[in-house]
């Protein structure tokens, strides 16, 4: 009877390790979706009060001869303000907006873009569980829910909605603990494509600086003052060069945090004499808290409680 | 020549074309406008529209009858007419007041008085109590392309004196002003952090291991 038992536990065991499987199994197909497909993609972003177009072209362009070139090209046009228009060829990102001079990084992806959709699943596995829920319909397409639950209760969950044909992200909610939407990222036309989109062609063989903006070769900043006493679950401190920050407006001390997947930015300024105060852009937590002379913000996508914490342990 | 003149004259009364120089000619010598008369007759008679009788004096006897007609005078009657509209209709009344001076400055009057009180009703709706101000959403805090509003949650977003509002407004001013600076530095790292990354890793490889920066633990 025992044996039987045991059997049992073991065939459920493995029935529930498949079944969530099955989920990454559906976020890999995703994930692949958005690096391979060539598309079309109109999405809408809602955060608080503020609801943000955006048009995304995505091809894979391969160059004819004997040599299998890929070059991966990308672009992000914003629809409803003057913005930065932004494009990628293969690890080159820029940012072009009216005034400025073209700024050249170099990344895998374009970051304004939901991070989950682009970050290893091997990083992301650490920190989610993946869940299968219902097929519901989405702009007229069957879709798929997949929910990714935070382990840690400080970080935001992830609901989204799969193309059930072909696996493309169609919408990303990012939910607090209590399942209330914080932040809606929506497709709201998608056309795929059998080859590179035509709007993409110039970008291909256009002129562009493939030298990226110099980061100042000197050591890290000095932090012998402010220290951080702790740091959320899963997260490591980023080493960083001198924050760019344009106004007279000092950092005293500036830390980056990352879990792989988001990031936390710290600052330490002079105190501008205001009581503590948290803001909320979407699912970017904003908090302010003063301490003697200092004022401490904690910028990330992160629960008020853990900010607080997080700002409590500068010294 | 006198055949050629009576070419073109037979021509032009067939309604073919004539030149100015032989329209002049034909308006100066009294045998062509004859000759012409006798073309236009000739022709009527062949195409078969004369009428029973030819009164070829007809434009002496329409003069004749002209000069004899009594000459009449026009008058004036417009005061009559408007008289009369006047009785008929208030409106006319009023149209007819309204030509008056006085009255045009008193309706210039009422529209810039209206105007007035539209201009101050609409101040008094577009101005919040200082607390409103403060409590509401801040819409100053853009990053783009990512950002927007940032809407306060929790904490301290209330209890502020209403004698310090006005400061405090100010100080909440420059608050947003450094948050916004401070989510486009965030905007920054994020968008250089592969970068930076790959730059640590390359400075790794290359220093010996001696020289670790300080982490801030």
């Amino acid at each position: 009877m025992p044996v039987l038992l045991l059997l049992l536990s073991c065939l459920l065991l493995s029935l529930s390790a498949a079944a969530s499987n099955d989920g990454w199994l559906q976020f890999e197909r995703s994930q692949q979706a958005v690096k391979k497909f060539n598309f079309d993609v109109t999405f809408v972003q809602m955060r608080s009060n503020q609801l943000n177009t955006f048009r995304w072209l995505h091809g894979v362009h391969q160059a004819a001869g004997s040599l299998p070139v890929q070059t991966e090209l990308e672009q992000l046009i914003p629809q409803d303000l003057a913005g930065t228009d932004t494009f990628r060829r293969n690890d080159r990102v820029y940012y072009s907006s009216p005034g400025n001079s073209l700024l050249v990084t170099v990344n895998q992806s374009i970051k304004e873009l939901p991070a989950i959709l682009f970050q290893s699943q091997n990083n992301i596995m650490k920190l989610y569980d993946a869940v299968l829920g219902s097929s519901t319909s989405l702009s007229g397409r069957t879709a798929q829910l997949l929910r990714l639950t935070a382990f840690n209760n400080g970080r935001f969950s992830y609901w989204l909605w799969l193309d059930g044909e072909t696996g493309f992200p169609l919408r990303v909610d990012t939910v607090d603990q209590n399942n209330e939407v914080l932040e809606r990222w929506m497709v709201v036309h998608m056309q795929l494509k059998p080859s590179l989109p035509q709007e993409l062609m110039g970008l291909l063989s256009a002129d562009l600086p493939t030298e990226p903006l110099q980061l100042p070769q000197n050591e890290p900043q000095q932090q012998v003052n402010f220290q951080l006493g702790w740091l959320p679950d899963g997260y490591q401190l980023v080493l960083q060069q001198q924050t760019p920050i344009a106004s007279n407006n000092t950092v005293l001390a500036s830390w980056l945090l990352t879990d792989g997947l988001h990031q936390i930015s710290v600052f330490v300024q002079p105190t501008a004499g205001l009581p503590a105060q948290a803001f909320r852009d979407g699912a970017t937590t904003l908090l302010v808290q003063p301490k003697q002379n200092i004022d401490v913000t904690v910028i990330g996508p992160l629960d008020v409680a853990v900010a607080n914490r997080l700002a409590d342990s500068v010294r | 020549m006198s055949s050629e003149k009576q070419d073109w004259l037979s021509a032009a009364s067939d309604n073919q074309g004539i030149s100015a120089q032989q329209l002049d000619s034909l308006l100066q010598d009294p045998d062509l406008q004859q000759q012409w008369l006798r073309y236009q007759m000739i022709g009527n008679v062949i195409r078969n529209e004369l009428p029973a009788q030819v009164d070829l004096q007809f434009a002496d006897n329409f003069a004749l009858l002209l000069e004899n007609e009594e000459s009449h005078q026009l008058q004036p009657e417009a005061e009559l007419q408007l008289a009369a509209v006047a009785a008929t209709s208030r409106f006319g009344k009023f149209k007819s007041a309204a030509n008056m001076p006085w009255i045009k400055t008193m309706l210039q009057g009422a529209i810039a008085a209206s105007v007035a009180i539209v201009a101050v009703v609409g101040v008094q709706q577009s101005q919040k109590s200082p607390d409103e101000a403060l409590t509401s959403p801040l819409p100053v805090l853009q990053t783009r392309p990512i950002g927007g509003v940032a809407t306060p949650v929790s904490l301290s977003q209330s209890s502020v004196d209403s004698r310090f509002a006005a400061q405090q407004q100010q100080l909440q001013l420059e608050q947003q002003r450094r948050l916004q600076e401070l989510m486009q530095a965030r905007q920054q790292q994020i968008r250089l952090l592969e970068q930076t990354a790959q730059q640590q890793q390359k400075n790794q490889q290359t220093q010996p291991v001696v020289e670790q920066p300080p982490r801030g633990q």
